[in-house]
């Protein structure tokens, strides 16, 4: 009502100013009929208001859209986050796998290692190794001795370490039980032989050791 | 979200937790890794080890260390642990402690309930001790379920129509079969059989024999007492067992595997699917004796049953699947990871009893076999077109699978390989994808070993390569979109038989599904526009809007694309004048 009041009150206010001001210089060609005025200034209003209401339509379906592209930002962050743990859950199971086929070659280059360190050149009475084979495998073993270092130094880098078991005690969560033996010698739980070497990455157990362990 | 309920598998030798989430069931992972060993043990501090630490001190102290408790289950018995006594389902407990405890972790918050998986044989002692068991763990064990039960629901919880599934279950040590009925979610079983001591292990075994009489006969030593070699025996074995799953062929090598009067022994061998699978018949054949044992106590023959799901790692050995279809004449499915078929099947009753609504577990397979043509019988008779499979149906994919063939005459210098989608034993009633020769073979006798390889990915890209095992002289073409496009070629024959019966509407209707152009769907979309306006518009402008609809509609029937412009652009204005 108030609204509707005021709004006569301007009218009114208006309608003094127009009949009290001296339109003449305006008008002198052609007099404005106070009532088309009224009416068009009537459709303006109008064609404010629907403008108006057009202008807060507008907003209201952009608010909405600016929350919907929120929730769907949100979602789709969540989904790529989801995707990227997943991502690097699945790189690391393939690294953890390549790696632990690469730990394999380094399983069998020490073997041979450690079989041409067995060697010893027949010296009998009557019998003994040539010179020159001798040189040869105690050549070859050098050689392995080295591609094994440089395997090792390899693994190094790529932050794998062997675990150190042998003469340590027994450790469930670095190392498996494959054999255990007497050595009276020696405490109870003490790992007397590495069967197969374990390795960590990083912090995290790659390959578990493969030990003989003493038992009294 | 506090009271999600977990789903358990509480095995004989491993143990998994799984749960549902959005709708799919996944196991829980413990640093990356998604079983956990059933076994317990007490460390020298005196702290409890379960899993993998436990299993690790086994045989240095097997006095405090505990395995396979399930077979003590509802046996009014002690173990000794660390000299105190214990009850079967006080150990239980001690595992399915640690599964919720993986499984808090995983979900950040407690866990209080979850669903259990049973063998369908255990009876109510037995499941009374694994209901106490969890409670000692702290948890509510809101249902018991049987473990082919589990594994039926992973295949066909939204299953509506009643179906009766056998269940093969083989394990590292136990198998069982069971034969269940499935409708709306719920499983009846109907018959159950099994041997408490036959699984997996037991080919393994088979190969480490094989692998110790090889390195008897060949360097005349006894292997079996040296520990370090026969572990690696064992793994070799083990991984041979594996490899054997996709191709022909294995070369078993373990360089430097001992020490002979100062000289390093080395093992070479060879082992032939084939000779493999001799050495594992018999085990095969009592499953099989159990599966026909099962379907007698279901009251049931072969032709009733609907499917069949292999569950339990050792199922991946293919001449099991291959000993079924031959039984039963479908393949069986097992895409679904057999080592963990019950645990997801545990998650979906979990998640089933929250009114959880449960997806099938996605897995890519191909829906087809694919296979060559080769020389053998076909109802009794010598055919060249027995077809041999190769990439067996419901494979997961990406899959990649060998076989080996053989040259049938004297100084064959070619063969023509063909590759077929189907299922027929006779190769012509399949659909032929492709076909190449390969030439310039070994002049050598009759029986020249060519392997074919077929690898099919997930875009349905079939690689076939043919390889001449003497000489390494290989052939390889690639066959492109080798699962959509016969599904295209069905889909045609498809319609073509409806428009065969309908006539020419089906045929129309199959051109609409054609793409359309841009302007054509903006014409759509201006003739949507106008018919809503209809109601606010004056009686004239609706005359108009129908007029320039009409145009348009017939314009578009007649696909003219290039006279749509000018009467779309008008109706645009005019829409554009009306709603303004």
């Amino acid at each position: 009502m108030s609204n509707a009041l005021s709004t006569d009150a301007v009218l009114d206010d208006f309608r003094h100013y127009l009949e009290a001001t001296d339109f003449a210089h305006l008008t002198a060609q052609q007099p404005e009929d106070l009532t088309t005025l009224f009416t068009d200034l009537a459709g303006l209003k109008n064609e404010v208001k629907s403008q108006s209401r057009q202008f807060k339509a507008t907003l209201d379906s952009l608010e909405q859209a600016v929350s919907t592209l929120t929730e769907d930002n949100q979602a789709l962050r969540q989904a790529l986050e989801d995707v990227k743990t997943q991502a690097t859950r699945h790189a690391e199971t393939i690294e953890r796998s390549v790696l632990a086929e690469i730990l394999d070659f380094y399983d069998r280059l020490d073997e041979a290692y450690q079989a041409l360190s067995h060697y010893r050149p027949v010296n009998r009475l009557f019998r003994h190794s040539k010179p020159q084979d001798v040189t040869f495998i105690e050549r070859l073993k050098q050689g392995q001795e080295i591609t094994r270092r440089r395997f090792l130094e390899w693994l190094q880098k790529n932050h794998i370490t062997p675990i150190d078991c042998l003469g340590q005690p027994f450790d469930a969560n670095t190392m498996r039980t494959l054999a255990v033996g007497h050595d009276a010698k020696q405490d109870h739980g003490t790992v007397l032989a590495v069967m197969r070497s374990g390795f960590r990455h990083h912090d995290q157990v790659l390959r578990l050791a493969e030990v003989k362990v003493n038992k009294l | 979200m506090n009271d999600i309920i977990i789903g358990i598998d509480l095995g004989t030798t491993n143990s998994e937790v799984a749960w549902v989430e959005n709708g799919q069931a996944s196991v829980i992972t413990d640093q990356g890794k998604k079983i956990l060993p059933s076994v317990v043990g007490v460390d020298d501090q005196g702290n409890i080890l379960i899993g993998e630490t436990a299993r690790n001190q086994y045989l240095l102290y097997p006095e405090r260390t505990v395995k396979s408790i399930k077979r003590l289950m509802g046996q009014d018995t002690q173990v000794n642990m660390a000299g105190k006594m214990y009850q079967p389902q006080e150990i239980s407990a001690m595992i399915l402690k640690r599964l919720k405890a993986i499984a808090e972790q995983h979900l950040g918050h407690s866990v209080s309930k979850a669903v259990i998986t049973v063998p369908a044989y255990f009876s109510d002692a037995q499941r009374q001790a694994t209901r106490e068991a969890g409670e000692i763990a702290g948890l509510d064990v809101v249902r018991m379920i049987n473990e082919p039960t589990a594994a039926a629901l992973v295949y066909g919880a939204g299953q509506t129509e009643a179906k009766r599934m056998l269940v093969y279950d083989l394990g590292g040590g136990t198998f069982d079969v069971s034969v269940v009925n499935i409708q709306d979610g719920v499983v009846e079983v109907l018959s159950s059989h099994g041997d408490n001591h036959l699984g997996g292990d037991d080919f393994d075994q088979q190969i480490i024999n094989h692998i110790a009489s090889h390195v008897k006969t060949e360097y005349g030593l006894n292997i079996a007492g040296d520990t370090k070699a026969m572990a690696r025996i064992t793994r070799a074995a083990e991984r041979a067992k594996i490899e054997l799953s996709n191709q022909p062929f294995v070369r078993i090598e373990e360089e430097y595997l001992t020490e002979q009067d100062g000289n390093p022994v080395h093992l070479s061998l060879e082992l032939a699917r084939s000779d493999y699978e001799t050495l594992i018949e018999h085990f095969i054949d009592a499953t099989l004796d159990a599966v026909h044992i099962a379907l007698q106590g279901a009251q049931l023959t072969a032709t009733d049953i609907d499917d069949i799901i292999l569950v339990g790692g050792s199922t991946r050995t293919p001449c099991i699947r291959e000993r079924l279809f031959d039984q039963f004449g479908f393949e069986p499915h097992g895409e679904v990871d057999p080592d963990l078929c019950v645990a997801l099947g545990a998650a979906t009753q979990a998640a089933m009893i929250q009114g959880i609504s449960v997806d099938t577990v996605l897995v890519d397979v191909t829906p087809y076999t694919y296979g060559t043509s080769a020389l053998g019988y076909l109802d009794g008779e010598m055919s060249p077109y027995r077809f041999v499979p190769i990439i067996h149906k419901n494979s997961v994919l990406p899959t990649r699978h060998s076989e080996a063939f053989q040259t049938v005459y004297d100084g064959q210098e070619t063969v023509i390989i063909k590759i077929f989608q189907g299922e027929d034993p006779d190769a012509l009633n399949n659909i032929e994808i492709g076909a190449f020769t390969v030439e310039n073979l070994k002049d050598v006798p009759a029986g020249n070993t060519i392997t074919l390889t077929l690898e099919l990915d997930l875009n349905g890209l079939l690689k076939v390569s043919a390889r001449e095992k003497a000489t390494g002289l290989e052939k390889t073409v690639t066959i492109d979109n080798a699962i959509a496009r016969f599904e295209q070629e069905q889909l045609s024959d498809a319609r073509q038989r409806v428009s065969d019966l309908f006539g020419e509407a089906a045929a129309d209707e199959s051109e609409a599904t054609a793409p359309e152009s841009e302007r054509i769907k903006a014409a759509r979309l201006a003739i949507a526009k106008a018919e809503s306006l209809f109601d606010q518009v004056t009686l004239e402008d609706r005359e108009d809007l129908s007029d320039m609809i009409e145009t348009l509609t017939d314009l578009i029937a007649h696909d003219d694309e290039a006279a749509l412009v000018e009467p779309l652009e008008q109706l645009n204005d005019m829409l554009y004048y009306l709603d303004h």
